[in-house]
């Protein structure tokens, strides 16, 4: 396929429960299914590189297709949940946020530490949305109402191991967050440039405390070394840490790798995708 | 330098009081008009039903008078721990050291002075003067309740295995501290260490109750509450979760409220007492949106009211903000995240929510 074509997809708007209905694009493979379902954060991102952020897709549908016509994953069918405005509250693991008051403050100061940033060149901060911790939500719409959608809608095949959480950065938080709050709904999830920096950790630190045991779930991590992936190393050593002493087995249960000159951009995610895919939806 | 990989409370408790002194200058007043305050009256104006509630806004500290314009405490505030006789707070700096800070002159005084350590989440101890219990901070554990007296050298480790998911909570007297550790009952005595707190002598199946956390004194400290978990296995939509109050004095005990929790993670926070030990305010984690809301239960099991708003999406309650009662146990303050507005009170006498127009980077604090 072309990288700069647009894949086609069927778009949907899916009543959250609360607040406004939610985009939702659905794509599937040229083969049929049942499929196992991608559950992707920042759909935007996904099918057409004028609506993504950085005007380059994940290519997750070529990764896919590819993979499939190789044989190396079964069918999978993707869908990709746009992102809000309040992107970083509704991506941020909301328990972990307010798991103490120090790790309330952590991530305010953080938080404070942005807002300053963007005065600097927008002084009236009109871009600027002050981050509400709504992931608990976001997690109520994937489960009540976004997944029987599609279970309704779509030749899936619904049990947790065949129905996994893939974001990146903010998104990955929010994936590994989904694991672990619902393991019987979500039993892969890949996390790509998670963004554990947020508050010195405190997302790490609530990883450690709420992992399930691992029953057959798959869970992915991988970090770049440029940019703000940078900074990652650390915190995923922690993280990796907390997965052994939960029986998380690498290359079994849980996969880490680190891609030495990677940033933190669409077009590295692009280009490793395969590796989580294989890891999470390989039979 | 000090790493903070987990974040592990600080219980403080200062022993002394410092001498109170003249605010220095107060920062930009805002205005403070609970939509329900009465018309005054034309010689004597009633009270505002917010009256005597301290809330931080601004990095300053303001309680709100009885005419319910907001009166500025002191020009400066950090956290939440404010002194009992009011003149000083404690809080954890950016460096994980504990620091004081008087509200009279706006001194900060580093009182751990450990960078080698991590201490966070200081709380004063009750009714005893000088002390400050803190957390240290091994991996992958919320930390371990120490105390540091005020005026003397040193941290004091009080229980070395402990590791409580959640605050521990210090008996009224305080003599006792109350935590959970790998999810069973503790209680410390400051004259006979450690005991484990047997569910059983309470007439409860030890072996229905999987997880204990979360535990809040009453006010008469005769009575303790946890939050606990009575079904806890591997399908989580079966969990449920309960609030557990244990009598002290007559060994009986109380599961109320159950509820299936939000998710499967963290930990629901402590309820809290009202004055008169009759209500006890919480937040449930809980799963089905439409129960979502502050619950007010009362302490023997036999009124129960769910606090809604109108925009009910996650009103769940962080530590950092937990119910404010008036001291009367007739009022509650409290904070919702992320629904707007943020602050709400309400009188028992109705139960009605009312909005707090309180600045948005407001903090509970108390309510005398």
């Amino acid at each position: 396929m072309d990288a700069a074509a647009v894949i086609p997809y069927t778009r949907h708007a899916i009543a959250t429960g609360v607040g406004q209905p939610r985009t939702v694009d659905v794509w599937l493979p040229p083969v049929a299914g049942p499929y196992s379902v991608l559950y992707m954060q920042d759909g935007q991102n996904l099918f057409d590189p004028a609506q993504s952020y950085s005007g380059v897709t994940w290519g997750v549908a070529e990764t896919v297709t590819r993979l499939t016509a190789q044989g190396r994953i079964p069918p999978a069918m993707v869908v990709g949940i746009h992102n809000v405005p309040n992107r970083m509250g509704e991506y941020m693991p909301a328990k972990a946020v307010t798991r103490t008051p120090e790790s309330r403050r952590l991530v305010q100061k953080d938080i404070d530490g942005w807002r300053a940033e963007v005065r600097k060149t927008d002084p009236d901060l009109a871009t600027w949305v002050e981050p509400r911790f709504t992931a608990d939500d976001y997690l109520r719409f994937l489960v009540h109402e976004l997944k029987p959608f599609i279970d309704s809608t779509y030749a899936t095949l619904p049990a947790p191991a065949h129905t996994a959480l893939v974001g990146s950065s903010m998104g990955g938080l929010i994936s590994a967050y989904g694991f672990c709050e619902y393991p019987q709904v979500f039993g892969r999830a890949g996390c790509l440039s998670t963004a554990w920096t947020v508050g010195n950790g405190v997302a790490v630190s609530w990883f450690a405390e709420a992992l399930p045991a691992p029953q057959g779930r798959r869970i992915y991590f991988d970090y770049g070394t440029e940019g703000l992936d940078a900074d990652y190393e650390p915190f995923q050593a922690r993280a990796d840490a907390a997965l052994h002493a939960a029986g998380y087995r690498a290359g079994v249960d849980c996969l880490t790798r680190k891609f030495p000159g990677h940033l933190h951009h669409e077009s590295a995610w692009a280009e490793r995708l395969h590796v989580p895919l294989e890891f999470l939806l390989a039979p | 330098m000090k790493t903070p990989r987990l974040l592990p409370f600080v219980l403080l408790f200062l022993l002394t009081a410092c001498a109170g002194g003249e605010a220095a200058a107060p920062p930009e007043p805002h205005a403070i008009t609970p939509q329900d305050t009465p018309a005054p009256a034309p010689t004597q104006p009633p009270a505002s039903p917010l009256a005597g509630l301290v809330y931080s806004a601004g990095s300053a500290l303001w309680q709100i008078n009885a005419d319910g314009s907001p009166a500025s405490l002191a020009a400066c505030a950090q956290g939440a721990a404010l002194s009992p006789d009011g003149t000083q707070m404690v809080y954890a700096g950016d460096d994980y050291d504990i620091y004081l800070l008087d509200l009279a002159t706006c001194t900060r005084t580093n009182i751990t002075n450990s960078p080698d350590t991590v201490e966070l989440n200081p709380q004063w101890w009750p009714n005893v003067t000088g002390a400050v219990l803190i957390g240290l901070n091994p991996e992958f554990d919320t930390g371990k309740p120490a105390l540091i007296q005020l005026g003397r050298e040193g941290v004091q480790l009080i229980d070395p295995d402990a590791s409580p998911a959640d605050l521990p909570a210090i008996s009224p007297d305080g003599q006792t501290l109350a935590y959970a550790h790998g999810g069973q009952p503790i209680l410390y005595s400051l004259s006979a260490g450690r005991q484990a707190l047997d569910l059983a002598a309470f007439g409860l199946d030890p072996a229905s109750i999987q997880r204990v956390d979360s535990p809040a004194w009453s006010p008469d400290g005769r009575s303790l509450a946890w939050v606990v978990a009575t079904q806890q296995g591997d399908d989580f939509t079966t969990w449920r979760i309960q609030l557990l109050i244990l009598n002290l004095e007559a060994r009986t005990s109380l599961l109320l409220h159950p509820y299936v929790p939000l998710g499967r993670g963290g930990w629901p926070p402590a309820p809290v007492w009202s004055p008169d030990g009759r209500w006890l305010a919480f937040n449930p984690w809980v799963e089905d949106i439409a129960q979502t809301g502050l619950v007010v239960l009362a302490a023997d099991g036999s009124e129960e009211h769910t606090i809604t708003v109108t925009n009910p999406q996650n009103t769940w309650l962080d530590q950092l903000t937990p119910p404010r009662w008036s001291p009367d146990s007739t009022r509650l303050a409290f904070a919702l995240s992320p629904a707007e507005p943020i602050f709400w009170w309400l009188s028992l006498a109705n139960w009605q929510p009312q909005p707090l127009p309180l600045p948005p980077d407001a903090v509970l604090i108390a309510w005398r």
